[in-house]
This record gives structure tokens, C-alpha cells and sequence, in this order.
């Protein structure tokens, strides 16, 4: 039995298609503007003169990101009407009709995963697609990503089957809410602070 | 920023109630000879910190999209700040209104009142404390800082007493306002001038190195922390025109009651702005 769903990312995988967030949108119909998952395009760097030649170095990759389901949820902990709740299976999902829409859990997500809906005036985010996993499907983002660069599963299974590394640049420490994340850093990932990299792409995430 | 207009209200009028109460209420209920103090006057001062906190919870609920939701605030005590900022909240005013009842009503000893007088001062300040633990998150650098507390008390501290000083005279039916809170909300403005010039988060002298965040940067609003600055300077200057004549003949055509009018406007033009640069701090993601 899943203790704790969790996703897994590739980040030497993902090209920034963006197939993860569209199909998000599509399958839980979200307005224009609204995203339950983001793709972050990190870029910096300039040229270093190495020797007598100048060599480009910088830093370039996607972040796929959706709500993390963390073990440690702070979203639920700042929500004062327990609008937020943690299933069996470790999903964070959202009671939108206790919801008053102070937006509290919002700024808590370091994840930035809580996002406001204009539609039902009410807070929202990624639910695992958990109709669909309950009928035992796997959730949009993971069956449209063309590079495989996400997966899902048990916690436990995916830390035994990629490791367990849970943070790259720009994500914070996780140990802020114990995300339940698996990533798998890509090459330019330890470079990107040293080399003034940040997100290209704030306009659209 | 501009969205956050109602939690401007809310914690400045609220903290400027509580500052209120403490600074103004406490020769009223505590001090030498307050057992004496005309009635009337305690009860003009209860029912202006009353109105102050029930402006501050009315205007509060605009930030609300689902306020009819708003009676289950109070269930996730255990865990919310949120939850308890509200307790405290809902404690202070109970508190101050029973306060105000038995004083209208003359009911209770003057030792009874002194202690209803003080536990209405502790939920004043757990609420103040609550209110600033809320905003103490992780997950948004800019605001989990000593900062928070520290102008959260200095707002609470600088108003009440800029208050106290200017209009509490009349509440204990006295005609010129007391020496010692001018000089009490002299220190207090003056402490805060400080603070803000020094350790307001992105804007202050101190700076701060950025960490890893998917929250895009706040956009420098250096302006409305040097208009804050200003005002604020403004005021400490009017209090110090105070501080230094209030002892002989004024010699100002305003006296000091108009002076340490013109003093709280000021200071409370500041707060406001300063809490819009607070809120500015955090930028939501997506539209």
C-alpha cells in the first residue's frame, strides 16, 4: 500500500516542452493564466577566458514543478479552517467549499504549488489527478511527458529507484516542508547559483 | 500591493488599538491616583479602542473571498497562526468590552477592573505576537525576520503612545498633554526612524543576500521607503517642538495639543506606507 505519492523529475531530461502543463490544464480544465504545474526555465552564465580563448559558461535547464504533497505540509498547517488534509496515500488535497479565501496557505508554500482560482474564489492546486489514480491511471503531467522526465510512485520506491536528492537551484531547502520530490539534477544544476542563473520566465509561471 | 489594502487596515488599526490601550490605559486604570479617574474618561478611552479594533475586523474581512466561511476561523488552533492571531484577537475585544461594561455599569471593585484591565493587556500583546509569528514564514525570507516583531511593536508602540499623549489628556480630564508620554512617543518614533533606516528588509542599510526561491523579486520600491522616512522625520521634529516648549508658554500658534496632532498624522501616514512596502515584499507567482 502507498504510504506517500510522490513525483520524480529528470531534470537532464526535460527539454521545456511545457507538454506536463498543458496537459495539467487540459485535464482539470483550468482557466487562462491559472497553473497547477510550471515549468521554470533557469538560465545565467556569461563567457570566461580560459587561457587565450573565451568559452561560454553558463547554466541551462528546465524545472518541471507542481505541489509536492509534502510530508510536512505547511499549507494545511497555516490553514485556520483545516480547508487542507493529508489522505492515507500522503496526497494534500483541498476542501474547496470549506475554503474562505484568505489565501494564508498561499504565501506558506515554498513551493509557490497553492495558486488562486478567480473562477470559484477559492484557493487550488495539483491533486496528484487522484480520480485518475484512484481508478489506478497515472496523472496527466506523467503520461504527457514525451522525454519521460517525470514519474510517479511511492516515496520510498522512487528514492530506491533515482536517489534521493529533492533540491536544485532555484528550489528551497526542503527541509522546510519534507517535499515528497525525487529529482535528478541536470549537470548544469550545481553551477547555476555560481553563475548568476534565475528564472527566465517569471511572466509565465 | 495595492491588493492588500484591507490587511493595511487591519494591522495597523489593530496594533495601533492595542498600543492604544496599553499606553493610554494604563495611568487611566494603573496609575498613581487612577482610582479617582472620571469615569467618563475611561469610558471615551474604552470605546475608542473598541472602535478601532471593530473597524480593523470589519475592514479585515474584505481580504476574505469567502467571508459567510469566516465562523470556522477558529478550528485549526493547534497548528494556524492564523487561527490564533483571531483568538487573541476576539480576546482583547471581549475583554475590553466586559471592561467597559462593569465600568459603564459600576459594577466590580477598582482591584477587580485594575485586573480585567491587565488581562485585556495580555491578550492585547498575544495578539500583537500572533499576528507577527503569522507573517514569520519560511517560505517567504523577506518577512521571517526580526523585522516583523520589531515594527509590529514599534507601530503599536509609536501610535499608542503619539495617541495617548495627544488626546489621552482629555480622557483623565487633564487639559495639556503629559510630559512623559511625549517623551515616551518621542523614543519610540525615534527608535523606529532607526530600525527602518537600518533593517527594513530589501530597502535598509543592512542588506540581506537572497535565497533560493520560485517567487519572483519584489519589484525596489525605494520610493515609498523614502516617503515613509520622510514623514517620519517630519513627525520626530514636530515631537521634538513639543518635548522642548511644552514645559512654558508654547509659543506656536497650533500649542502642543496641535503639534502632537499634526505629529500622529504623520506617523501614521508612515506606518500605512511602510506596511504597503511590507506587503510589496511578497509577489505572487502567476497573474
Amino acid at each position: 500500500m502507498v504510504t506517500q505519492y510522490a513525483f520524480f523529475f529528470d531534470a537532464a531530461s526535460c527539454t521545456g516542452c511545457k507538454a506536463c502543463q498543458i496537459a495539467c490544464k487540459d485535464r482539470n480544465d483550468l482557466e487562462p493564466g491559472l497553473l497547477w504545474r510550471r515549468v521554470y526555465e533557469v538560465a545565467g552564465g556569461t563567457w570566461e577566458k580560459r587561457g587565450e580563448a573565451w568559452l561560454p559558461a553558463v547554466a541551462a535547464y528546465n524545472v518541471s514543478m507542481a505541489c509536492n504533497h509534502c510530508q510536512k505540509p505547511l499549507c494545511a498547517m497555516a490553514c485556520p479552517v483545516k480547508a487542507i488534509g493529508k489522505r492515507d496515500d500522503g496526497l494534500v488535497l483541498i476542501e474547496t467549499t470549506r475554503c474562505i479565501g484568505c489565501r494564508y496557505c498561499e504565501w506558506a508554500c515554498p513551493y509557490t504549488a497553492i495558486r488562486f482560482n478567480a473562477t470559484s474564489n477559492t484557493v487550488s492546486k495539483c491533486h496528484f489527478c487522484f480520480e485518475a489514480l484512484d481508478r489506478g491511471e497515472p496523472p496527466a503531467c506523467v503520461t504527457a511527458c514525451p522525454g519521460r522526465a517525470l514519474d510517479f510512485g511511492d516515496l520510498d520506491e522512487l528514492r530506491k529507484k533515482y536517489g534521493e536528492i529533492r533540491q536544485i537551484f532555484p528550489l528551497p531547502d526542503p527541509s522546510q516542508a519534507e517535499p515528497a520530490l525525487v529529482i535528478r539534477p541536470h549537470p548544469d544544476a550545481a553551477r547555476a547559483a555560481g553563475r548568476g542563473a534565475e528564472v527566465a520566465n517569471w511572466e509565465e509561471v | 500591493m495595492g491588493r492588500e489594502w484591507p490587511l493595511v487596515a487591519f494591522t495597523v488599526l489593530g496594533q495601533a488599538a492595542v498600543g492604544i490601550y496599553v499606553c493610554a490605559g494604563t495611568p487611566l486604570f494603573l496609575g498613581a491616583g487612577s482610582a479617582g479617574a472620571e469615569g467618563r474618561g475611561r469610558l471615551t478611552f474604552i470605546f475608542a479602542v473598541l472602535g478601532l479594533t471593530a473597524a480593523a475586523s470589519t475592514l479585515s474581512l474584505f481580504h476574505l473571498h469567502h467571508p459567510a466561511r469566516a465562523f470556522r476561523v477558529l478550528t485549526n488552533l493547534g497548528q494556524s497562526w492564523l487561527s490564533r492571531e483571531i483568538l487573541f484577537e476576539i480576546g482583547f475585544i471581549g475583554i475590553t468590552a466586559l471592561l467597559g461594561v462593569c465600568e459603564g455599569r459600576r459594577v466590580g471593585s477598582e482591584a477587580f477592573l485594575k485586573a480585567l484591565f491587565v488581562l485585556g493587556g495580555l491578550a492585547g500583546v498575544l495578539f500583537l505576537f500572533s499576528m507577527s509569528r503569522l507573517y514569520m514564514l519560511a517560505a517567504v525570507p523577506a518577512w521571517n525576520r526580526a523585522w516583523t516583531p520589531l515594527s509590529f511593536l514599534l507601530t503599536s508602540l509609536s501610535l499608542g503612545a503619539l495617541t495617548a499623549a495627544s488626546i489621552g489628556g482629555r480622557w483623565s480630564g487633564k487639559p495639556h498633554p503629559g510630559g512623559p508620554l511625549v517623551a515616551l512617543a518621542f523614543v519610540f518614533v525615534s527608535i523606529e526612524f532607526a530600525a527602518s533606516l537600518l533593517a527594513t528588509p530589501v530597502f535598509g542599510l543592512i542588506g540581506h543576500m537572497p535565497s533560493p526561491s520560485l517567487r519572483p523579486r519584489a519589484p525596489a520600491r525605494h520610493w515609498i521607503h523614502r516617503f515613509r522616512l520622510f514623514v517620519l522625520a517630519m513627525g520626530l521634529g514636530l515631537l521634538l517642538v513639543v518635548v522642548t516648549t511644552q514645559q512654558g508658554s508654547a509659543g506656536h500658534s497650533l500649542g502642543p495639543n496641535g503639534f502632537l496632532a499634526m505629529a500622529l498624522a504623520l506617523v501614521l501616514v508612515g506606518q500605512i506606507s511602510d506596511r504597503f512596502l511590507f506587503y510589496g515584499l511578497l509577489v505572487p507567482p502567476g497573474r
